[in-house]
């Protein structure tokens, strides 16, 4: 009766090292003795995720692609310290998050993350027992399919997801919609594991109240 | 089979890590034990399930071919003999 687990990063956004392929590390050596190709190959693995990371972190475009640059320069610079003791993506992802952090600062618009205020974001109520109280109406995620491509609905998710944290909207993009793992997650944006899930958790239960309201639960 | 788990609260709580497959077998067990009691924590379950899946159909973004281009030029400028990899380089697609 149980829906079934589902795997955490949709196939689909996950094109870093492929089997097969030569693995990163091999490619960290040679670029570290000065193989700018094995550099562009790495380049060119990691690219698209951190492309998502810095827009998430951002929010724009324009600050996206400086925040690319200054990302991939800076790896090439640091590159003869890097020991692999962390993976080459973690890595890589610490530095953009940075890059994406000192943008937003320069901008006066530190995003809410560090200062871990408290938040009263919606989630479901229960009864004085524990259950689900008022219990669920109606199940809407059998109408979720026909309305993918619904202008409203569309509406709703943007503006559900723009009313979260910036923290909890940054976790839920990259984890929900990006498929980072957890722990590239926590070591882009300085947080720990499991405050990682527990933002992720809260957010997407902010997101489901919304949802239910706009298909009318 | 598992004790289920006594409270929706509980259920929700873990739901997180189901439905990611990190929960323990055996914490999964209980969930899943509540779960074929409870008709109300199904529904709750699946509205999860579709709100992340509708987030995802409609935020998910592709690096645009622009940037792509902008960022080789970008390192080719700034990284010694720093080359845009020719057809069948690293990506695919
Ligand atoms: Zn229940």
């Amino acid at each position: 009766m149980a829906d079934t687990p589902t795997r955490t990063a949709p196939a689909e956004v996950r094109e870093q090292e492929q089997p097969g392929q030569v693995p990163d590390v091999e490619l960290v050596r040679k670029a570290q003795a000065g193989d700018a190709a094995a550099f562009a190959e790495l380049v060119g693995r990691h690219q698209r995720q951190l492309y998502r990371l810095a827009l998430r972190m951002t929010g724009s475009e324009a600050d996206a692609q400086e925040v690319l640059q200054e990302a991939f320069l800076n790896a090439y610079q640091k590159l003869p310290n890097f020991r692999g003791e962390a993976q080459f993506s973690s890595w890589l992802y610490r530095i953009a998050a940075n890059s994406a952090l000192m943008r937003l600062r320069r901008k006066r618009r530190a995003p809410d993350a560090l200062t871990d205020q408290p938040l009263e974001l919606q989630g479901p109520r229960f009864s004085a027992e524990g259950y689900l109280d008022p219990a669920p109406l109606s199940d809407w995620s059998q109408r979720a399919d026909e309305k993918m491509m619904d202008r409203e609905l569309g509406t709703a998710i943007d503006q559900a997801v723009a009313g979260l944290p910036d923290d909890y909207r940054t976790v839920f993009l990259l984890k929900d919609v990006d498929g980072l793992s957890n722990e590239e997650i926590a070591g882009a944006l300085d947080l720990t594991v499991p405050a990682v899930k527990s933002r992720l958790h809260r957010a997407r239960l902010a997101l489901r109240e919304k949802l239910g309201e706009f298909f009318g639960e | 089979m598992a004790n289920p788990l006594e409270h929706c609260a509980d259920c929700v709580e873990l739901l997180g890590e189901y439905i990611d497959g990190s929960l323990p077998p055996e914490r999964a067990e209980a969930l899943e034990a509540h779960l074929s009691l409870c008709p109300p924590c199904i529904t709750f379950v699946r509205t999860y399930k579709a709100t992340r899946a509708l987030c995802r159909h409609k935020l998910a973004r592709e690096m645009p071919a622009e940037l792509k281009s902008s960022l080789q030029a970008f390192l080719a400028k700034n990284v010694p003999g720093y080359r845009t990899p020719g057809d069948g380089g690293g990506e695919k697609n």
